[in-house]
């Protein structure tokens, strides 16, 4: 079956796209397309523990499992706000 | 002028990129109490997205700077100032007086700061990050998911983030800064639609997300199994309807 997968700030930058239709095994759950993911994109693997996944406009744990046609967000946490300088020193 | 807005009494930590925009739009709309918390001083790097401050401002302090710009704009706005920096301590002394707080901070354990105090005083709060062109905001409130139910490893994040865009677009923190400002006042006037919902923005893909976030069982900030009990619903000094 396929996904429609968007990548949001940070990852899209690290996966070089901002959208990706991928194709997973049928009964494949969040985590196994973060798998196909990280497979494609090594660059974004780093983002394993922080990134937070939405199906279909709502938030789902990663065991949940995927339908033909879901539309799948990755959204990692942003943090910066204040001043600019702060965000370069955490690099 | 609804009283509920007149009467309220809002924090805004971080004077800032986001602050400001937040500060300056709550006291064009007449929002009775502002307590501004910043312990930085103005410096030239902050002027072209931190409009609250110009170059007469250089070395005063973010919060007296700010006061005195947003005092021009309407004068009947009470505005009260903390220039250090905010701690478990002055934090939780704060929120149990104020009816929602802005999270205008840069960094996470700031941010995770704001949380944790805001679900232990049942305070109502607004996230929110930006960097390069993306954005996103969320309120959270006694009876919603909080930011560690949403990013359970949000400490981590920052090493794992990309800084390919490090920085800020200053019409972004403008753009999220004005949304604060917006759930803010929803929230004020009993619209909570967008409530414990994580609203994510793109701006080099012009792409806006909008999804709920369930509050998380396992949730350290707040949920029982974190060992602080039932989260506070009823508070006191709160405005009422
Ligand atoms: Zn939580």
């Amino acid at each position: 079956m396929k996904v429609q997968v968007l990548f949001f700030a940070s990852l899209r930058e690290l996966a070089g796209t901002h959208a990706s239709q991928i194709v997973v095994e049928d009964g494949a759950t969040v985590a196994d397309l973060w798998g196909v993911l990280c497979a494609r994109h090594p660059a974004v693997e780093p983002m394993s523990t922080s990134v937070s996944f939405a199906v279909n406009q709502e938030y789902t744990d990663r065991d949940h499992p995927l339908a033909d046609g879901d539309e799948v967000a990755l959204i990692p946490p942003v943090s910066g706000g204040c001043c600019a300088e702060a965000d370069t020193d955490a690099c | 002028m609804s009283s509920r807005i007149t009467a309220a009494h809002i924090a805004i930590i971080g004077l800032g990129g986001l602050g400001c925009p937040a500060a300056a739009a709550l006291v064009r709309c007449g929002i009775g109490k502002l307590t501004l918390v910043d312990p930085d001083t103005v410096e030239l790097s902050n002027l072209p997205r931190q409009h609250l401050h110009t170059e007469a401002d250089l070395g005063r302090t973010k919060v007296q700077s700010a006061a005195d710009s947003l005092a021009e704009l309407a004068s009947e706005t009470s505005i009260a100032t903390i220039d250090t920096a905010l701690t478990r301590e002055n934090a939780a002394k704060l929120f149990k007086l104020t009816d929602f707080v802005i999270d205008a901070t840069d960094g996470v354990s700031t941010k995770l700061l704001i949380n944790d105090i805001s679900i232990a005083t049942g305070t109502p709060y607004c996230y929110a990050g930006v960097v390069g062109f993306c954005g996103q905001t969320m309120v959270v409130t006694p009876d919603t998911a909080c930011l560690r139910c949403l990013f359970p490893d949000f400490a981590d994040a920052e090493e794992a983030a990309s800084c390919e865009e490090a920085g800020i677009i200053g019409p972004v923190a403008g753009l999220f800064g004005a949304m604060q400002a917006v759930l803010a006042l929803e929230y004020l006037t009993n619209q909570r639609r967008n409530v414990g919902r994580l609203v994510s923005y793109d701006g080099l893909t012009e792409r806006w997300s909008n999804i709920s976030v369930p509050i998380s069982a396992s949730c350290r900030g707040c949920s029982d199994a974190a060992g602080q009990g039932p989260r506070p619903k009823e508070r006191t000094g709160a405005w009422t309807t």
